[in-house]
């Protein structure tokens, strides 16, 4: 009976076996029935309570058990060694892991950077909801370098004839525009003009006002919130009314700001004017955008399929009234002309369509050019890891042949190393994040981008990192692992090490680092050429000093006395205008030539008044300009690719039209000049006579100041201020314009420059490392050279050759790479450099020195040594 | 002089295995504290401390012969190591030395 009473009760002693460390169990359980005994003896209140407690008292850290406890029978314990092992051996080679992992970071900076700028130009449009179900509709003239005009019925006809389309909606813009708001002029950019569809398409977050009511209403205006917030403070802006232009328009909806990534980044939209022609419109003008959406299943190419029969049915007849030369469409097909519709899709634009994107164009072959520098930079720098581990295996030999004599299998060994090469890309990659985030803001100025610690740090990013220690851990890793533990114990046991295999494969690695370093350095310097070639080329015209005033139709009636007040001044030297300037956006009008195999042309059409061609310097070779005569209304003149591409010989004389009526006769030639970014070809340019009206066909009034232009500048403002006042006076010099053309190009050098410049850093790290480290297992070698008599000349020149044949091999595979891609990329450009000869051989060249100065650095020390020391070192 | 890593308790701890010498265990351990500190403390606590002392290397332990009482369950008693008693000597002196400085005018009371 006494004995049921003191036995304890069981559950909780299965608690405690439960959690208690096995070690610990058995006395701690003693203990703890000797006290329940003494307490049941003692007659003790609450005993069974009290033996709880005490087993709860004893969840402590100490006694709980841990991993090792409670799977004894997997290898937790062998990685506790691995890992301890792995530190262990860091330490003792500490500049080389120092090295090895400042170079791993180094990289992976590098590409976390590379990688953050190229997921955001491939996250365009990205956002928007069934963004792959929207397509943008352009013409289809035969070329894919499509224009981003429409006519003005297409969406609406479709919508009605094709069953595939869910909705559509049209667009125009981004302008920029001046607001009116209490007297005050308030300059807004990034304005978009669009249907009341636009957001069934393009939706975005109401904060005010209801989807329905925003852009169905003439005269309806809805802000994004910055904008708003800039207009109206912090009064509420619904129903608010600003004046544009003369007119009011009120606000009917305050939406989101739009995201960077987005195509159409508008501040805010206009609702289309309920005119005619928007809604009826004619066919052969071309004044919109469209954007249809298709219904979710549906076949974009069965669309595409019916847009002949569609172009036939309702284009074809205006088009044909528009160019006398054909009698009929078929006729006008048979000519081997092409006319069409198409439809882009939407997340294509950003990469691929320049012409079509309403934001900054991205470019595909600058971003997939940015994904190699990135592969390379982190195969550089795996390379590095390999080369290096590799290298100092003959210290780690030791190590293995103890373990497998101690029983280890092969599986073990690759598991502890690969386990060594994911830690130390671990610790590289934590550096890296760090050093990425800290560049940040340098790399922001190259990129011209805005990118914050979010676009390093965040889920997307998280998996690259993650794919990074994997990956690099393993790549990296997998070599040293399988070499290493492929001894067997007694060769690792005894004295020297076997050789042979590891630095055959450590010199075809050094061989593709100096293949990919001469790589680099050479597409570098081809870019950098490239890139200043283009900025420095003659524009054909002469841009410097000239000042263009914008909204000279603001000046009306007041045209002629704004430029005789100018003409007046000594800081005036000569004055035009023109209804589009050099460098800015210019919409191609369609011209055909007269007689038989009339050719279409689509040139950019300027209109400008006699003083044109003096004021933009431009050259005339062949006929005269306006002479500001009655017959310069049907006179034009075009530039020399026009005449080329007309198939003229003589082109003063010859006959224009753009319809059935009107004939322009060719007047003059001007030399061709440059209109628009180097890399497009050349453009084909007409001129047509701005004549009587200038205050609708030139907007842009092109001054040529004298060299002191700040006394010019306010010249022109007060001549502004004195005509049309109280409306902002705004103008740029054109070659700042010019030079923002090429912000692409030098954004791109940069971007490239610098990262291939790390790659190679990187690899001179990888390098420096591996010859000091030869070196220092060579001591003995030079040291006995050096006792038989070799100079420290020699010795150097025997160690450095060594390299520099390495350097060779790879400048010598590397050269077809490099004549290759760089042709392809320089093809890209109108106006481009030649590969010549330098090009090559000075990147080989400086690699040279760079490697020689690294080694010979290291050897110079070696060489110089007593050899006393090296070889009494035992 | 030396300083020796020690808490309050388990000072007092490894005091009472001295004393207990070669009989120390958990309980034993318990009781002792209790009847010459008037001290309750709980025998997890007690635990602790002599496993805690064990890793400093102030004692050393043995699993002893397996009993009837006790559920049948062995104990596991303590043992002062050398290091263990230099660290209580050090700890003395430095106490002796300590009080040896203070003066005689503060030790007297309620003056």
């Amino acid at each position: 009976m006494k004995d049921v009473k003191t036995k304890p009760p069981k559950w909780p002693l299965k608690l405690l076996s439960w959690f208690c460390k096995p070690y610990y169990k058995e006395t701690v359980e003693g203990d703890l029935i000797e006290i329940y005994e003494r307490q049941v003896a003692a007659h003790v209140k609450y005993v069974k309570l009290r033996f709880l407690w005490n087993v709860i008292r004893f969840f402590r850290i100490r006694y709980i058990k841990n991993l090792e406890d409670i799977r004894p029978k997997t290898s937790y314990g062998m990685f506790k060694n691995y890992f301890k092992v792995s530190l262990r051996s860091m330490r003792k080679n500490s500049t080389y892991t120092l090295l090895n992992i400042l170079g791993l970071s180094i990289g992976i900076a590098s590409c976390l950077l590379l990688i953050s700028h190229i997921s955001h130009q491939l996250s365009f449009d990205k956002y928007v909801q069934d963004g792959h179900r929207i397509y943008r509709l352009v013409n289809d003239r035969g070329s894919t370098n499509y224009s981003p005009f429409t006519p003005t019925p297409a969406v609406q006809q479709m919508l009605l004839e094709f069953p595939e389309i869910e909705s559509g909606t049209r667009i125009y813009g981004l302008y920029d525009v001046v607001l009116k708001m209490d007297n005050q002029f308030i300059k807004q950019n990034d304005i978009l003009s669009a249907d009341s569809t636009f957001f069934d398409i393009f939706p975005t977050k109401f904060l005010n006002g209801k989807v329905e009511y925003a852009l169905n209403s003439p005269n309806s205006i809805v802000l994004t919130q910055s904008v708003a917030d800039q207009l109206f403070e912090d009064q509420n802006p619904m129903g608010k009314t600003v004046v544009y232009d003369e007119d009011a328009y009120q606000v009917t909806a305050v939406v989101a700001d739009q995201p960077k990534n987005s195509t159409i980044p508008y501040r805010a939209i206009f609702s289309f004017p309920h005119d005619k022609w928007l809604t009826d419109g004619n066919w052969s003008g071309n004044n919109v955008y469209s954007y249809l959406k298709l219904k979710a299943g549906a076949d974009p190419e069965r669309l595409r399929e019916k847009f002949l029969e569609f172009t036939e049915k309702h284009l074809s007849e205006e088009l044909i009234a528009f160019m006398s030369e054909y009698d009929s469409w078929s006729d006008f097909l048979a000519a081997g002309n092409h006319r069409s519709f198409e439809i882009v899709p939407l997340m294509d634009i950003h990469l691929n369509h320049q012409r079509l994107t309403l934001n900054n164009p991205g470019n595909r072959n600058n971003t997939l050019t940015f994904s190699i520098i990135a592969a390379f930079i982190l195969l550089i720098a795996c390379i590095n890891y390999i080369n290096m581990s590799t290298a100092k295996s003959s210290l780690r030999l030791k190590e293995v042949g103890l373990r497998k004599v101690l029983g280890s299998v092969r599986k073990h060994l690759v598991q502890q190393f690969l386990l060594e090469s994911v830690l130390i890309t671990l610790v590289s990659v934590l550096l890296g994040v760090i050093l990425a985030i800290l560049v940040l803001p340098y790399f922001n100025i190259m990129t011209d981008a805005d990118y914050g610690w979010r676009n390093i740090i965040n889920l997307n990013m998280l998996g690259w990192v993650v794919a990074f220690v994997i990956v690099v851990g393993l790549v990296a890793g997998s070599y040293p692992a399988l070499y290493l533990s492929s001894f067997k114990p007694i060769d690792s046991l005894r004295k020297e090490a076997v050789k042979g295999r590891s630095s055959r494969l450590r010199t075809v690695l050094v061989i593709f680092q100096f293949t990919v370093s001469v790589f680099l350095i050479t597409a570098t310097f081809i870019v950098f050429h490239q890139v200043q070639h283009v900025s420095s080329r003659d524009l054909g015209m002469n841009a410097d000093q000239i000042f263009v005033v914008r909204n000279d139709d603001r000046l009306g009636n007041n045209y002629q006395a704004f430029v005789n007040d100018l003409m007046s001044s000594v800081h005036i030297e000569q004055l035009g205008a023109l209804s589009h300037y050099p460098s800015g956006r210019i919409y191609d009008w369609s011209y055909l030539t007269m007689g038989e195999n009339a050719v279409t042309l689509n040139p950019d059409n300027i209109f400008a008044d006699s003083s044109a061609l003096q004021t933009l310097g431009l050259q005339l070779v062949a006929g005269s300009f306006f002479q500001g005569m009655a017959t310069d209304s049907t006179a034009v003149v075009v530039n020399e690719s026009f005449a080329r591409k007309a198939g003229w010989t003589e082109p003063v004389g010859q006959l224009l039209n753009r319809g059935r009526s009107t004939r322009f006769r060719v007047i003059g030639v001007v030399k061709d000049f440059i209109l628009r970014n180097g890399q497009y070809n050349t453009r084909e340019v007409i001129f047509r006579y701005a004549s009587s009206n200038p205050e609708y066909f030139a907007r842009y009034i092109h001054i040529r100041t004298s060299s002191d232009f700040v006394e010019a500048l306010s010249v022109i403002e007060t001549a502004w201020n004195k005509y049309v006042p109280g409306y902002p006076f705004e103008g740029f010099f054109l070659d700042e314009s010019f030079d923002r053309l090429y912000a692409e190009e030098r954004r791109f050098g940069h971007v490239f420059t610098s990262f291939s410049g790390l790659a190679i850093i990187i690899a001179s790290i990888g390098l420096f490392s591996l010859a000091a480290f030869s070196l220092e297992r060579r001591t003995k070698e030079i040291a006995i050279r050096k006792v038989l008599g070799a100079t420290a000349r020699r010795i150097m020149y025997h160690l450095v050759f060594g390299f520099l044949k390495l350097i060779l091999v790879g400048a010598i595979l590397a050269f077809p790479a490099i004549y290759y891609l760089g042709n392809e990329w320089l093809n890209g450009f109108d106006y481009r450099i030649v590969i010549d000869a330098p090009m090559i051989v000075l990147p080989i060249l400086l690699l040279g020195a760079i490697s020689i100065s690294i080694i010979g650095l290291k050897t110079y020390k070696a060489a110089m040594d007593n050899p006393v020391n090296a070889l009494k070192a035992e | 002089m030396e300083r020796v890593q020690l808490g309050e308790f388990e000072e007092t701890v490894l005091l009472i295995t001295a004393i207990l010498h070669e009989e120390a265990y958990g309980v034993n351990v318990m009781d002792e504290i209790a009847s010459q500190l008037g001290r309750k403390v709980n025998i997890s606590a007690v635990h602790t401390a002599l496993d805690r002392l064990e890793k400093k290397g102030f004692l050393s332990s043995y699993v002893g012969g397996a009993q009837a009482k006790r559920g049948g369950r062995r104990k596991r008693f303590f043992k002062v190591t050398n290091l263990g008693i230099q660290a209580i000597e050090i700890n003395r002196q430095v106490r002796n030395n300590l009080y040896a400085q203070i003066p005689a005018v503060s030790l007297k009371l309620g003056q």
